[in-house]
């Protein structure tokens, strides 16, 4: 155990140090090594390559050739049993499967029809049967989800893996497991960066820490911990708020309980302590973890307000309150949330092997978090180059412009081709300026909410989108209001921007090339409502409940581009504002999607 | 640019649409015949042909810099002739560490093309054609 606190000590230390997360999964397999005690140690992460699924290198110790490999080896995972392997990682990435073997000759006896010796050229120069001794390899999952392969070669002074060894390893793979998770997430936002700006738009102004990753945590707490609850409640800086990110076992709570106040900082006696919003928010501010095995002592605290308590048992809280246990979640000094567990299942109490765990648990959420941070650092640079890029562009075409001008029989079609660069490089610019202005307002105070003018955003969208659309079609606004005004913050502003650019793109591209595109907005004493309505084939009834799924096209879209992604950015925008999108569909006379703004949106949503 | 050039053949590799098209049509009015491709099988399936490569070094992504990792591969097996001028077009300036890091994974390159960055105007393109093909092209 030892041995697993100390690296894991090491790789919460060396994460504010490490270049890159590549240089951080190669120290992770550099940990692995030393705890199996191995030679080789390699660290094998998903990756989707269109719709298949597969492995690449994403940290090594003590291989040959890690660069090469990086890019030459790559493992499909088969997604049926009957599947061939594509090598032993393969295997074991599509079983769940652990695989031991203690020599070359039980390898080919027992996974020769696995084997594919991708790796024999480079690692072993063509001798595997001379050169690799022995092997273990492990499936590298996180809330059940397959995140990669971990394995380690050649056992150093013995012959084979021990079960000490073995075990050893599996304790650290849950580590392993976040780094490669982090590793999968900047693959996505890597691949938005090179999408459509609108995805990288969303991508910057979405929130930091992802909510699957956040279920996937409490749900394994509260699994490792055998609690009834758990939730998990983050920092929101610019507020100095606790706030409730994602729980298990809550029964409509956080709801009702969405966040604690913690910018206070009362003196450290009992008489601060009352000062203190409630028990979580004492956790949070004295940085101090706080357990109860009874509702007593759990009442008798200074800062007990019941607040939670009202909403989770009501009357009952005396007989069905049994423990709870909270600690907070700190990364170099700075405060980052609280991790609480309530209600041991079978037993009366959490134990103090209990405690324990969910003290391990906060750690991989801190390292977590503090990933997801280091990732927004890297993203910045990532931003600014890709921001060099339009404007470039824009650059190269206006020089390109004033020489076709300059001749004496200027080309109308080359200025022409020439126009339609510049706008629409000016329009990614504008888009990712915008999305930089929101994403830097959402650093500090100015993500307060601010009246805006949602009818001057609609007409921004108009006009960024209607340069794009072929010059016969038609884009009609309209409105019998100069202005709408709706407590908003940037990144809000950006998300309806994004919605109805996404939403006037597609009626652009399934309307009829002469046709019309309406958007029109309608203030009405219950709900405001934007629609977007084009005339092209509609859907078809089969694929109207799928539309807002990730990936669907719908089956009457012809020859369109298209990804499958906007409808589904749309109606993620859409939910995390808490407002409602429908398809008012009218095949075959066209599409019409209706936003509905409830009067109180602002205060429902607070 | 001299006359020679007017029938030369010149390969513009480059993803993006807002680049190729200005690029195309400055080296059309130089002389060149022009191809364009947009990904890095394309540009290795036609490099063959080409007098003149000019290629963007993020091809299409940032991180792999699959226009570097092309031209090595055609260099190295001596897919393109040692008399066509290759020139590298990129957002990154050659100096920049990633860009050094990546090139010295080809030795091969070495001495083997010129940079131009995007944000230079058309004529350092031009000049740089004209460098190579002057030390290039026999006598």
């Amino acid at each position: 155990m030892a041995v697993q606190a100390a690296a894991k000590e090491w790789t919460l230390e060396s994460l504010g140090k490490a270049e890159n997360f590549e240089s951080l999964a190669n120290e992770v397999a550099r940990i692995c090594a030393g705890i199996a005690q191995a030679e080789i140690c390699t660290i094998w992460r998903v990756f989707a390559d269109g719709a298949t699924q597969q492995l690449k290198l994403a940290g090594a110790h003590g291989i040959v050739a890690p660069q090469t490999i990086a890019q030459e080896v790559v493992y499909p995972i088969a997604m049926a049993a009957q599947d061939k392997y594509e090598g032993l990682t393969s295997y074991i990435a599509s079983n769940r499967a652990c695989v031991r073997v203690n020599s070359f000759e039980e390898l080919m006896s027992d996974y020769a029809s696995y084997h594919r010796g991708a790796m024999d050229p480079i690692q072993w120069h063509g001798k595997p049967a001379e050169l690799l001794r022995d092997l273990y390899g492990l499936p590298v999952l996180l809330g059940g989800e397959l995140e990669g392969v971990l394995k380690v070669e050649n056992r150093i002074g013995a012959s084979g893996f021990t079960d000490a060894d073995v075990a050893a390893l599996h304790k650290f793979a849950d580590v392993v497991a976040l780094v490669l998770k982090v590793l999968i997430l900047l693959d996505s936002y890597e691949q938005r960066l090179l999408e459509a700006p609108v995805q990288l738009s969303d991508a910057l102004v979405q929130r930091p820490f992802q909510t699957d990753v956040a279920q996937d945590i409490v749900n394994a707490t509260a699994q490792a911990l055998n609690a009834g609850i758990c939730s998990l409640w983050l920092v929101d800086e610019n507020r100095g708020r606790l706030v409730h990110h994602a729980s298990y076992g809550v029964k409509g709570a956080p709801q009702e309980i969405p966040f604690y106040r913690i910018d206070i900082n009362p003196p450290d006696t009992e008489e601060g302590d009352r000062q203190i919003d409630g028990v979580t928010a004492w956790v949070a501010i004295r940085r101090r973890s706080f357990w109860a095995n009874t509702h007593e002592k759990l009442r008798l605290h200074p800062s007990w307000r019941g607040t939670w308590d009202r909403t989770m048992y009501g009357d009952r809280v005396e007989q069905e309150f049994h423990s709870m246990y909270a600690v907070p979640l700190v990364w170099n000094k700075d405060l980052l949330g609280v991790l609480k567990v309530e209600n041991s299942i079978g037993q009366k109490f959490f134990s103090q092997n209990d405690r324990r765990k969910c003290d391990l648990m906060a750690n991989y959420v801190v390292l977590l978090l503090a990933l997801t941070r280091q990732l927004r650092l890297q993203l910045i640079p990532a931003i600014a180059h890709n921001l060099g890029s339009p404007a470039r562009a824009i650059a190269r075409n206006v020089e390109m412009l004033n020489r076709e001008l300059d001749k004496p029989e200027p080309s109308i079609d080359r200025i022409r081709t020439l126009a339609r660069m510049i706008q629409s490089a000016n329009f990614t610019l504008s888009t990712m300026s915008r999305t930089l202005a929101a994403e830097v307002a959402q650093q500090g105070a100015a993500q307060q909410w601010q009246d805006t003018d949602i009818l001057q955003a609609l007409r921004e969208t108009i006009n960024l989108v209607d340069p794009l659309l072929p010059q016969t079609q038609r884009l009609v606004f309209q409105c019998d209001m100069e202005r709408l005004v709706l407590p908003m913050t940037a990144s809000e502003q950006v998300w309806l921007q994004i919605i109805l650019f996404n939403l006037l793109n597609n009626a652009s591209k399934y309307g009829p090339v002469s046709g019309e595109i309406r958007l029109s907005c309608l203030p009405e004493r219950n709900c405001t409502t934007i629609s977007v309505a084009d005339q092209g084939q509609g859907v078809a009834p089969k694929d109207r409940i799928h539309i807002f799924e990730p990936g669907f096209r719908a089956s009457n879209v012809g020859k369109s581009e298209g990804l499958g992604l906007g409808l589904y950015e749309v109606k993620r925008l859409i939910d995390l504002l808490k407002w409602q999108i429908r398809l008012d569909d009218q095949a075959p006379q066209g599409a019409r999607f209706e936003i509905w703004i409830p009067a109180q949106w602002r205060n429902a949503s607070a | 640019m001299p006359e020679q050039k007017l029938k030369l053949k010149a390969l513009l590799a480059d993803d993006e649409e807002q680049y190729t098209t200005a690029y195309g049509m400055f080296l059309e009015d130089l002389g060149f015949s022009v191809t364009t491709v947009m990904d890095k099988d394309a540009l290795l399936g036609a490099a063959g042909n080409a007098d003149v490569l000019i290629v963007d070094v993020c091809l299409p992504s940032d991180e792999k810099m699959e226009g570097i990792e092309a031209v090595a591969s055609l260099v190295g097996e001596q897919r393109v002739g040692p008399a066509v001028p290759i020139i590298f077009i990129s957002g990154y300036k050659d100096d920049t560490p990633k860009v050094r890091k990546r090139l010295q994974l080809y030795p091969d390159l070495k001495g083997r093309y010129r940079w131009v960055w995007k944000d230079d105007e058309f004529e350092v393109l031009a000049d740089a054609i004209e460098a190579e093909l002057a030390r290039l092209l026999p006598r």
